[in-house]
């Protein structure tokens, strides 16, 4: 129990319904109903009895519930046997048990998160000074 | 046409069969290697296939398991299947009636149906999975 709370120290409770965007360190596990996007560098926990309808970009993804949207995983995606999942999905790794179903278009593969993962730091060139033309 | 009782199991020299087409089920000898079908009268294959190098078909259909080992490479339009095991490489559109289990390091590129998939650690995937439905 202090193991699955220290890997997911942020719930959702299954009575808490959430709008909106997200983002958390760690993980989460979500027992409620959540619409909307999640961004985070951490493990997402979307209980069996959970309904999500949100794109997630996370490191890990283990999905037990109802999930609606666009899933990305750094590291892996497990799609446990109560799961039922519809949207694409990309991962490094994609563990699926019997009984689950999904649909919808997966890329998986070492290369998979790479080429989408866009850079999180933007670079700006600095503009160049204009040319000074000496007067006659 | 005799309707075949799925809740009876059939005598130990027969088994039963779904048709790739009708998906009627059937009773048929364990030793045949093809069959046609009762009911909608096409040509079955029941054996498994293995490819072990590469290989190229329009389509690829047998009752059984479509198995393609290490070094195999198998590209086809259409895989249509009892079961499907990749260890090599597979590009085409698979629809299978029975699992599809891919190994580590396999790779599988083409949209796939079948009843359940299961993924080994490092195996490449591209496609529309329709999975369990």
């Amino acid at each position: 129990m202090a193991d699955a709370t220290n890997d997911f120290p942020t719930v959702l409770g299954p009575d808490a319904i959430f709008k909106g965007e997200l983002t958390f360190e760690k993980g989460m596990r979500l027992q409620g109903r959540f619409e909307g996007k999640i961004n985070t560098a951490g493990k997402l926990h979307i209980a069996r009895e959970a309904k999500l309808q949100a794109d997630v970009e996370a490191n890990g993804i283990i999905v037990e519930g109802e999930v609606k949207g666009n899933l990305q995983a750094q590291d892996r995606i497990e799609l446990k046997q109560t799961a039922r999942y519809e949207g694409d999905l990309k991962a490094a790794k994609l563990i699926v048990e019997e009984g689950a179903v999904f649909t919808g278009h997966v890329t998986v593969g070492p290369d998979a998160v790479k080429m989408s993962t866009p850079s999180t730091v933007k670079q700006t060139q600095p503009t160049p000074a204009p040319a000074v033309i000496p007067a006659r | 046409m005799e309707k075949v009782d799925l809740s009876i199991p059939p005598p130990e020299d027969r088994t039963t069969i779904t048709c790739l087409y009708c998906e009627k089920a059937q009773e048929v000898s364990r030793k045949a290697k093809s069959v046609t079908c009762k009911f909608c009268y096409k040509s079955l294959k029941l054996e498994d296939l293995p490819f072990s190098k590469y290989e190229a078909r329009r389509t690829v259909e047998t009752c059984g398991v479509v198995i393609v080992e290490k070094k195999g490479s198998l590209i086809a339009d259409r895989v249509h299947c009892g079961g499907l095991v990749v260890r090599g490489k597979v590009r085409g559109n698979v629809t299978s009636r029975g699992s599809v289990l891919v190994g580590p390091e396999a790779e599988l590129k083409g949209d796939v149906k079948a009843p359940s998939i299961a993924v080994g650690a490092g195996a490449v995937l591209d496609g529309f999975y329709n999975i369990g439905r």
